[in-house]
């Protein structure tokens, strides 16, 4: 029964009380307009009633979305199962934003749900197209009825109901799977997307009610949220659109996947500030010419500090911070106009290591002559020879320094296997005194090795005119060299190059007959091919030393190096 | 309307509904295929298939094994295709996908020899086929990768011809006005020759008088799925006299550009009779054509 019918029936239940209760005129019959008090306190309290039942799916959504997005960030049981029932909720937080009306219409927005969820769950996301095509046209026919009906007033409904079907993918990390999948290149605009939205809080936000609260006040504040966010979505969305997707078959991920892969990517990326807020700091600072620029100077700014800080381990505020900020900050100039790159999504499993801290077995009373234990864990799939060289230190308040002795360890340990984990124990060189301390254990990690891979087409620049070139590019070329930029393994450190003409360019023009060129003399190419190269460190930790460097690169010459100075030129 | 009245409305759409269902799904099952009319194989545009083969290469493939690549190559047109390879192209770096010399081109075997396969005729209305295959050889994935999508294109080149005739009216007499001859139709449309390349209009300019002469340009386009790689005219009559044509922009008979998307062939020739007739027109074109299709596999471990 809609709030309208609730309100008509009080009016007539009113209106029969008046007929016959003592004192009633038959020619005081209450109207809508000198509606008495008890029908008016019916009908505030059923509006009341209807506008606290809109809010409450929306309040649950917003909540939930929250929990989920801070507390089930990796893949868990838990966090999938509340994903489940968020987007159970939505559908009815949607349903009830929908306004008043049949609630038979209203039933529409389960459809696409209940088909969404058959499709996943049940068929396990076939996309065989003898099933497609039999599925579709059930779920055709059943909208068909639907629509039929409710005389067309179910579509708008069954058009909503895929909204939260959306969320759920989205949430569930889709866009983080289709990069490994389909080795797309992760543009800033998937970073964003996928380190910095909330997206069942966003929805909640959106099938809020118009009047969530009494207070006048209050839905002011959550309609300027609610602005807020859509202005969140449209920040966030600046970054250049999601590449062309361009590929021939679709891969449709479970959802325990979809949630591997989001955290898969989110341990790969650097840390950063969320960007909304960045962008937020640098518009109200002024900054409104080059936001972008901005953004992107407080990012950098941002990372160094926490490079200098965590991985070299200074004091911020201090000189030897500064240095170090200044030093990287110079580094990073330099490194502006080298070559792109790309993580190698083929790659899952990349060598790594962990270092984990169990606290729970520290020595908690200074005079105790336990040692710390440290974890440390080594993945080496490729079964390369790695030596392991530990140590510790103990850092106090006051600034004293403790060395640590390393048991377990006789240093240098070499590691060949796929896996490796083993237990440090740190202990003190000398007595640590009360009071608080930092840790450090540091594990340098020698005869590392990591490839990194390019590809490009080859064209002859001579033959081919420039429309055939561009046909070439755009119809042929451009479906096998899918990534533009070098593929990196997402290890400790990559190593980043580019070869061609410059701007990450995926065709390179080759003049034929160059010794004998009509040009004379060596002759030379039309476009000159750059090869540029250097060296990132991608890991939480810092690079000691590279011990050499090759680029692969058969049947080419080079003619001239530009070279940092004190650098070797690499081998070719 | 009452709610009885609303139940009555609907429980008589339900089976007006069912039906209609029904009738889309039943409409929608095992359509047969009309056999086409013979006349009817040089005329609307028509192309040479090429496809990889159901399966083969799987859409999986695993590190250091052999597979097979299989090209099916259908000649649908309304003429014979000679001169006819197939290569491979794309991904086939030796890293990932090993292809010989040998296997990177081949030629099909036709009824009539290699590389030549006949078209539909009235003595062979289906065309015909051939299925070439490539032996390859899968290599390793880089370094500790999962997998790698491979994409590479099989490209099919062929030497046809089309034939474009109509009968088309002339009147050098264009001021007379009770000339009781044949109705001239100064602009005509066409679907096609059975090929590829196709005259899709013809536009009839008659410079009237003594010494009266005709010009008849021709739109000819590359309605095909490929790329037109050359054109060459052969012949062109009007009636039974020679007609010179050359293509507007290389003002030749030759179009030699590999990007060819649509042209304009102009003939002309003197006419001798004075007086509105009807007479055919004919234009034999030789060209070559490049048809390619694209697969993507994935190299697994």
């Amino acid at each position: 029964m809609g709030i309208w019918d609730k309100i008509k029936s009080g009016t007539s239940r009113a209106a029969r009380q008046n007929m016959t209760s003592s004192g009633a005129s038959p020619t005081m019959m209450p109207t809508l307009s000198k509606t008495p008090a008890a029908v008016k306190a019916v009908a505030v309290g059923t509006a009341a009633t209807a506008a606290a039942g809109m809010k409450i799916p929306a309040v649950v959504l917003i909540i939930g979305g929250l929990i989920k997005f801070s507390l089930f960030q990796g893949p868990s049981g838990a966090g999938l199962l509340l994903s489940i029932m968020l987007f159970v909720i939505s559908g009815y937080a949607l349903a009830q934003r929908l306004g008043p009306g049949d609630a038979k219409l209203k039933l529409g927005i389960f459809l696409p749900m209940i088909y969404f969820s058959v499709w996943y769950f049940l068929f396990k996301a076939n996309y065989d197209p003898s099933f497609l095509f039999y599925f579709i046209a059930i779920i055709a026919s059943v909208t068909l009825l639907f629509a039929v009906f409710t005389k067309g007033k179910g579509v708008v409904p069954e058009l909503v109901g895929f909204v939260p079907a959306i969320f759920l993918f989205l949430d569930l990390g889709m866009i983080p799977f289709l990069v490994q999948q389909l080795n797309l290149s992760l543009t800033p605009l998937m970073e964003n997307l996928i380190l910095w939205m909330p997206w069942w809080a966003l929805l909640g936000l959106f099938t809020l009610p118009e009047e969530v609260t009494d207070s006048p006040a209050w839905n002011k504040i959550i309609e300027i949220l609610k602005i807020v966010g859509i202005l969140y979505l449209v920040f966030v969305f600046i970054a250049p659109a999601v590449p062309n997707l361009g590929y021939n078959t679709s891969v449709i991920p479970g959802a325990a996947e979809l949630e591997e892969a989001q955290q898969n990517l989110r341990e790969k990326l650097p840390e950063g500030r969320n960007p909304f807020l960045v962008r937020m700091e640098c518009i109200f600072s002024g900054e409104i010419q080059d936001v972008e620029g901005c953004v992107k100077e407080k990012q950098l700014k941002y990372e160094i500090e926490k490079f200098c800080e965590d991985v070299e381990g200074y004091e911020p505020e201090t000189p030897e911070f500064d240095n170090c900020f200044y030093e990287e900050q110079e580094r990073r100039k330099s490194m502006t106009l080298l070559a792109g790159g790309t993580i190698d999504r083929t790659i899952t499993i990349p060598t790594a290591a962990e270092i984990v801290f169990h606290e729970e077995s520290f020595p908690q009373l200074f005079s105790d002559p336990s040692p710390f234990p440290v974890e440390f864990k080594l993945t080496n799939p490729r079964g390369l020879s790695i030596t392991i060289n530990p140590s510790c230190s103990f850092k106090g308040q006051d600034g004293t320094e403790v060395l640590g002795r390393i048991d377990g360890s006789y240093g240098n340990d070499v590691v060949e296997g796929e896996t490796y984990s083993t237990f440090y124990l740190c202990t003190p060189e000398e007595p640590l005194q009360e009071g608080r301390y930092t840790m450090t254990f540091q594990a340098d990690l020698l005869n590392l090795e990591t490839k990194s891979r390019l590809q490009r087409a080859f064209i002859n620049g001579d033959v081919l005119t420039q429309k055939e070139k561009e046909r070439l590019r755009n119809e042929e070329i451009s479906k096998v060299v899918k990534i533009a930029q070098s593929q990196v393994p997402a290890e400790f450190a990559g190593i980043y190059f580019d070869l061609g003409h410059g701007g990450d360019d995926i065709v390179i023009e080759y003049r034929e007959g160059l010794e004998s060129s009509a040009e004379g003399g060596e002759g030379f190419m039309k476009k000159p091919i750059l090869l540029r190269s250097y060296i990132k460190n991608i890991g939480r930790g810092k690079i000691v030393q590279v011990q050499g460097y090759f680029i692969d690169l058969p049947g080419f010459t080079p003619r001239k190096y530009f070279k940092e100075p004190g650098m070797d030129c690499p081998r070719i | 309307m009452d709610l009885s009245k609303k139940r009555e409305m609907n429980r008589s759409l339900l089976p007006l509904t069912v039906l209609l269902v029904l009738t889309l799904f039943l409409s929608s099952c095992g359509s047969s295929v009309q056999p086409e009319p013979i006349q009817y194989f040089k005329e609307g545009v028509k192309d040479v298939k090429l496809s990889f083969f159901q399966n083969t290469p799987p859409k999986e493939i695993y590190e250091d094994s052999d597979f097979k690549i299989a090209v099916e190559l259908d000649n649908q047109l309304g003429y014979d295709i000679k001169e006819v390879s197939v290569a491979m192209a794309g991904d086939l770096d030796s890293r990932y996908l090993q292809l010989t010399d040998e296997e990177m081109e081949k030629r099909p075997e036709g009824s009539m020899g290699d590389g030549y396969l006949l078209g539909r005729s009235p003595t062979n209305p289906v065309g015909e086929r051939s299925i070439l295959e490539f032996s390859a050889h899968s290599g390793r994935l880089f370094e500790n990768s999962e997998r790698q999508e491979l994409g590479f294109f099989a490209k099919a080149s062929y030497a046809s011809e089309v034939l474009f005739l109509d009968t088309i009216c002339i009147n050098p007499n264009l001021y007379d006005v009770y000339d009781s001859g044949c109705k001239v139709d100064p602009q005509k449309s066409y679907t096609g020759q059975g090929a590829p390349l196709a005259v899709t209009k013809m536009e009839q300019v008659v410079s009237p008088g003594s010494g009266a002469e005709v010009e008849l340009r021709l739109t000819v386009k590359n309605k095909g799925k490929g790329r037109v790689k050359s054109i060459y005219v052969r012949s062109a009559k009007l009636g039974s006299s020679e007609v010179y044509c050359k293509f507007k922009g290389p003002d030749s008979r030759t179009w030699n550009v590999n990007t060819f998307d649509e042209a304009l062939l102009i003939c002309n020739t003197v006419l001798d009779q004075i007086s509105s007739y009807e007479t055919t027109f004919s234009v034999e074109m030789d060209y070559e054509y490049v048809l390619s299709s694209f697969k993507s596999i994935s190299l697994v471990k």
